[in-house]
């Protein structure tokens, strides 16, 4: 088949669209491993979470996705703190097997407690601009996705500014790099904690939010989103979040190319292919340092 | 004294004679009673597990069918024995459902079997009643390969998905025929489990026979896909006619989402039920659903064209508060298939002879030809080939229409309850 130069620049839009999205998730995750050294198996839970606020909000108050989302942040972030207070923190010093077993027993709690409490159904959130699409000359984004895309953007900004401008932001960087020295700093190590679990599944449910705009939501619906965010990580550079970003973008946009000139079937092959790629070569991942 | 003992010899033969016909002529003369009170069957159903709801629903058809066979006189030919149900929860593992077949065929000693839903579990259940030389009716798997093995105890009468795949072109050819050739161009997209790779291998062989082109065959995994951008890009550049799609829920709606944004416009798009006849599907996708096709077994407004379904609806509605539907359906009518095979095995031998009567049933079974208006289903009727498949059965393609967001009956044209809108209107003439 011939590929033409306008389908590989629809394929790289729609690559990033989705990649935007699949970014948040694995920012989320990056912010939580970087600080914490916590694998947390429940990220694309808490993104479900915030994709069925979004839902419920839109359903039982009519608030728009664009206006619930700072509240599916919140809620979450409230969530991923609890989380950290009663879970987490009792397992900082335990074994990885039993940090990985107590994050799991999260992701089930979560997850079937969603499938119990509003069944596996699948719904959709549907607002007014849902069909709006913006046609271009050579190809169309429905609305939807570029919203996403540009709120995506901001919130990576503003993490960008949190972590390097504010007093706390340079906190938590401080805990990441060293947890001792920021101790002895006066840095309350437990709130940083705190703050760096809240916010890490509170920006995945912000992901969350986003992609419920334009994909059907369930229950189970967590577990791919979560898998491609743990590649994505380990791509990016353990724990950095900005290379978390950029590549959950690479991923993205790699699915979508190499399903142009090979085949869509063996999209996910690919994308999983260049990530084994890329940590023979570079086995600290494509931005390797620490943030 | 020789006289007397050859007398007293000849009183004792006599006795005995007097005896063995005095037994045998009671025999031969006592009342044609109920020597036989009832006849066990053995169902095997998803009772628990997650398929639960689905089970119940199952069981419910099963229940009235035989609460209805019973109310009617039972078996005739057994005296008016009833039939009683036995049932063996298969939790919806093969596993589990194969003991449980073992346990309704050794212990409880039933007849026949009837089940098992899911083509995995009626796949092991079979192959125990098939050793044990216990007759199978099977109305609800559409696994092809359940009637491929050759076994001379399985029987199904439910159509399958090949048979679906076969109607589906059968229905080009109609709208071809009906509409000025044109469709002559069809793309497959399906998702990559066995059951959409089946599908899509069936939809080509049965495309191809035809004299359709396939110009692209897309599959992608349910489980993961995020955006089927891609899928829907690659398809829209083979320009193909007609869209044929073999989907569960969440997938369905994306791909609906994404032929929308895409602005991909075939004149037709034909799915194979699952996620596109799916509750949640149906009420999520909305507007966006309007016009596309699938195939069903069963559909509410059937009623209007089956006037027998119309009279035990309304019975199994007053009493179950639900109306009948696919599933519920073809397990009724699995139970009267039975009955009359049942009815037919009473002529030549007696559940007390129990092998016998497993053999005779098998006999019937594999001799059966009902006509369609003896069931419910809107089939031909009921004839089985020598593999057990019923050839009379078929599917039913259905359309969802914009006046009420159901789906109406299309096709076949003498079901048909709407006039089909054909080519579907582009995204552009729907506007929104």
């Amino acid at each position: 088949m011939l590929v033409s130069l306008a389908d590989v620049a629809r394929a790289i839009v729609s690559g990033v669209l989705i990649g935007s999205v699949y970014s948040l998730i694995a920012m989320g995750l990056a912010l939580i491993w970087g600080v914490m050294d916590i694998i947390n198996f429940a990220q694309g839970d808490f993104m479900m979470l915030g994709a069925f606020t979004t839902y419920w909000l839109l359903e039982l108050a009519g608030l728009d996705p664009l206006l619930s989302l700072p509240v599916s942040f919140a809620l979450v972030f409230a969530l991923g703190v609890l989380t950290q207070r009663v879970v987490i923190e009792r397992i900082l010093q335990a074994p990885m097997v039993s940090q990985i077993s107590a994050t799991f027993a999260v992701l089930m709690m979560i997850r079937y407690g969603a499938e119990a409490a509003f069944g596996p159904f699948t719904r959709r959130v549907v607002t007014s601009y849902t069909g709006t699409v913006l046609r271009f000359s050579w190809t169309t984004i429905p609305l939807t996705r570029a919203i996403a895309f540009s709120i995506s953007l901001v919130v990576a900004a503003l993490l960008y500014l949190f972590l390097t401008r504010t007093y706390v932001g340079l906190a938590i960087r401080a805990t990441s790099q060293n947890r001792m020295a920021a101790s002895l700093m006066g840095i309350d190590i437990r709130r940083m904690y705190m703050l760096a679990f809240g916010i890490g599944v509170g920006v995945s449910a912000v992901g969350g939010t986003l992609l419920s705009t334009f994909f059907p939501i369930y229950p189970e619906m967590g577990g791919f989103f979560c898998l491609i965010a743990f590649i994505i990580v380990v791509f990016g550079g353990f724990g950095s979040i900005f290379g978390a970003y950029i590549s959950g973008i690479i991923i993205g946009v790699t699915e979508a190319v190499s399903a142009l000139f090979i085949s869509p079937t063996l999209k996910d092959v690919v994308a999983f292919l260049l990530f084994i790629i890329i940590i023979l070569v570079k086995p600290r991942g494509l931005f390797g340092a620490r943030m | 004294m020789k006289r007397a003992a050859l007398s007293k010899v000849a009183a004792v033969a006599l006795i005995v004679v007097i005896v063995v016909v005095a037994v045998a002529a009671w025999l031969a003369l006592r009342p044609k009673g109920p020597a036989v009170k009832e006849v066990k069957i053995g169902v095997v159903l998803p009772l628990s597990g997650k398929l639960a709801e689905t089970g119940a629903d199952l069981k419910r058809g099963i229940e009235f069918a035989v609460e209805e066979i019973n109310a009617a006189g039972g078996i005739k030919n057994l005296g008016g024995a009833e039939i009683r149900v036995v049932y063996g929860d298969s939790a919806g593992k093969p596993e589990t459902g194969a003991a449980e077949a073992e346990r309704l065929i050794t212990e409880e000693k039933v007849v026949a079997l009837l089940g098992a839903y899911q083509s995995a579990v009626t796949k092991t259940v079979s192959e125990v009643a098939e050793r044990y030389k216990v007759p199978m009716l099977n109305p609800d798997s559409t696994s092809p390969a359940l009637t491929e093995r050759g076994y001379k105890w399985f029987f199904r009468t439910t159509p399958h998905d090949e048979t679906f795949a076969a109607q589906h072109v059968e229905f080009l050819d109609y709208l071809n025929k009906k509409y000025g050739n044109l469709i002559k161009k069809v793309a497959i997209i399906h998702e990559d489990t066995e059951w959409g790779a089946k599908t899509a291998e069936a939809w080509q062989k049965h495309l191809k026979a035809h004299g359709y082109e396939v110009v692209k065959v897309v599959s992608y995994h349910a489980a993961t896909v995020t955006s089927l951008d891609s899928e829907i890009e690659t398809i829209k550049a083979a320009n193909p006619d007609a869209l044929f799609a073999a989907s569960y829920v969440s997938d369905a709606i994306l791909l609906v989402q994404t032929c929308k944004h895409k602005d991909f416009n075939p004149k037709l798009i034909l799915a194979q039920d699952a996620g596109f006849i799916n509750p949640s599907y149906v009420k999520e996708v909305g507007k966006d659903g309007f016009y596309i096709f699938s195939r069903e077994v069963f559909n509410w407004d059937l009623l209007e064209k089956i006037p027998r379904l119309k009279a035990i609806n309304d019975r199994y509605k007053a009493k179950y508060g639900v109306d009948l539907n696919g599933n519920s359906a073809r397990d009724y009518t699995g139970v009267w298939v039975l009955y009359y095979a049942i009815e037919e095995a009473a002529k030549k031998a007696s559940p007390e002879n129990l092998e016998e009567f497993r053999k005779a049933i098998r006999d019937a079974l594999a001799a059966i030809d009902l006509p369609a208006d003896k069931i419910i289903m809107p089939w031909a009727g009921v004839k089985f080939d020598s593999k057990g498949q019923n050839i009379k059965g078929r599917g039913i393609i259905v359309q969802m229409r914009p006046e009420d967001g159901k789906y109406h009956t299309v096709y076949p044209p003498e079901l048909a309850t709407v006039e089909l809108t054909f080519p579907m209107p582009t995204w552009a003439e729907r506007g929104g």
